[in-house]
């Protein structure tokens, strides 16, 4: 017994350094080095453009996500059930638009862990939470991981962004 | 004039074996409802682990089911039920069956059209005490915990099922000790998806699925030949008891017995039936019959309840 539990023990160390979890379109592997393809629709003020260069927080977010993997972006503009679409069929590799957890949309494809959380006064008590996420095809794993421990790198610089805005809203 | 059968006694030592297995049902369900809970929290989006779930859910079932037949089984007969309760286990196994079998099937169905439709299954980031890790290993932890329960509580329930004879606490014993198969799949699958095939979850979920269907029909058809009084068999159903020869062999060395024959059915842990036996010179007395009825009984501690009938008919068909 103690000799196939100090295996698994083994086993998982091994996997945890190398590849693992792995993509199984290559999603990341696909991405780095070469081109990033984002759906974007418009969602101000998260994310806006007119069709142009996005602006806004979740644009920059991608901005840095791109710089750290040596990408290019191609922002392609499209409405949110197109994006789903495309995730899909594995075509993009990010979809922005101001996506929360709880949308029927984030079901059908993957999304990581919510990046904000923004909180919406009805009256005076009532008050909605909603989770933002980026989605990401469906099942490609080490993708959604190395996204996801870049949202932690990230975490001070998006806290600094997200309250000047919730400041900007209350002034 | 009334007659309401004697209830079953059980000697003194099978009764705290009945004790003991009653407080392994308890511990069961205790510990079912938490890997329940724990499985729930965890499950995601890996039809794997989904699975798995509903298994635990439905291992609910037959504990429930031994503690509260084995409370209603003991009743002492009535008018009403002058034959007793004993049948109330047979019922409540039925119904864990068809509960079983229906699931089963449902979850063969569900987890073969996740593959048709090739879902790929989303695993990422968790938080787990102030860490952040990838959800697979805290679903493998989450399956590891909830298949070592089970199979230690098997293999404790197993020699209890087999010394109080009971099929419903030995169908629960051994799907306890088979929890071991889901928990390898399911971690397989896991694995598997961590490995970039996405295929293995929905694998991993269809060969659970398909060990809960099979346990579900398999029960369904035991459940359904002791309620149809199936002669006696040996606890994993594959033999006959036997004990029926046992009975002609004494009733035959009676001296006052020409030839005998027995049938015999199932009634919980009790053996009943009837015994035709042609007396050497035609007639027997009632106190005969009586002394014999006795003699049967002590053959076995199952043995209740086996009626004498006298005929002459013993060897023709009419």
């Amino acid at each position: 017994m103690a000799h196939s539990r100090l295996l698994v023990l083994l086993a998982v160390a091994a996997l945890t350094g190398c590849d693992f979890p792995r993509d199984p379109e290559g999603t990341l592997d696909a991405v780095r080095g070469a081109e990033l393809v984002v759906g974007v629709s418009e969602a101000p003020p998260w994310i806006e453009g007119g069709g142009r260069e996005p602006q806004g927080i979740e644009a920059d977010i991608v901005r840095r996500v791109a710089d750290a993997l040596d990408a290019e972006i191609r922002w392609i503009w499209l409405p949110a059930e197109e994006q789903m679409t495309r995730l899909a069929r594995f075509e993009l590799h990010l979809a922005v638009g101001r996506h929360t957890r709880d949308s029927p949309l984030a079901r059908e494809v993957g999304a990581t862990r919510p990046w904000y959380v923004s909180t919406e006064r009805h009256g005076d008590t009532e008050v909605t939470r909603r989770y933002h996420v980026f989605l990401v095809p469906p099942g490609e794993n080490g993708w959604l991981m190395w996204l996801e421990q870049r949202l932690d790198a990230d975490s001070s610089f998006i806290h600094r962004r997200t309250r000047a805005a919730a400041d900007a809203d209350d002034a | 004039m009334r007659i309401v059968r004697e209830p079953f006694d059980r000697p003194p030592e099978k009764q705290a074996d009945e004790e003991r297995a009653r407080r392994l049902e308890w511990v069961s369900i205790a510990f079912l409802l938490s890997a329940s809970v724990v499985m729930y929290l965890v499950m995601g989006g890996s039809q794997a682990m989904k699975t798995a779930w509903v298994e635990d859910v439905l291992s609910l079932i037959p504990p429930i089911a031994v503690l509260l037949a084995s409370r209603a089984a003991d009743r002492r007969p009535t008018d009403a039920f002058p034959y007793g309760y004993a049948r109330s286990m047979s019922i409540a196994f039925l119904v864990a069956a068809t509960a079983l079998a229906s699931i089963g099937l449902f979850l063969v169905y569900d987890s073969s059209m996740t593959l048709i439709h090739a879902e790929h299954p989303t695993i990422g980031q968790l938080e787990v005490l102030g860490m952040r890790v990838w959800a697979g290993w805290v679903m493998i932890a989450a399956l590891t915990y909830t298949v070592v329960g089970p199979v230690i509580l098997g293999r404790l329930k197993l020699p209890l099922a087999r010394s109080l004879h009971n099929k419903a606490l030995h169908a629960d014993a051994a799907t306890n000790k088979a929890d071991w198969m889901t928990g390898s799949a399911g971690i397989a699958g896991i694995l598997g998806v961590g490995l970039g095939w996405w295929w293995a979850d929905s694998v991993a979920a269809l060969v659970i699925s398909l060990s809960i269907a099979h346990d579900g029909v398999s029960h369904l058809r035991d459940a359904g030949a002791d309620l149809m009084d199936r002669r006696p068999t040996s606890l994993d159903r594959s033999e006959p008891l036997g004990i029926e020869t046992t009975i002609v062999e004494y009733l035959e060395g009676l001296s006052w017995v020409e030839a005998a024959g027995v049938r015999l059915r199932e009634e919980g842990e009790g053996l009943v039936g009837e015994a035709f036996v042609d007396p050497a010179d035609g007639r027997v007395s009632a106190a005969q019959a009586d002394e014999a009825t006795s003699g049967i009984h002590d053959l076995d501690w199952r043995l209740y309840d086996v009626v004498i009938s006298p005929t002459r008919r013993l060897d023709s068909d009419g």
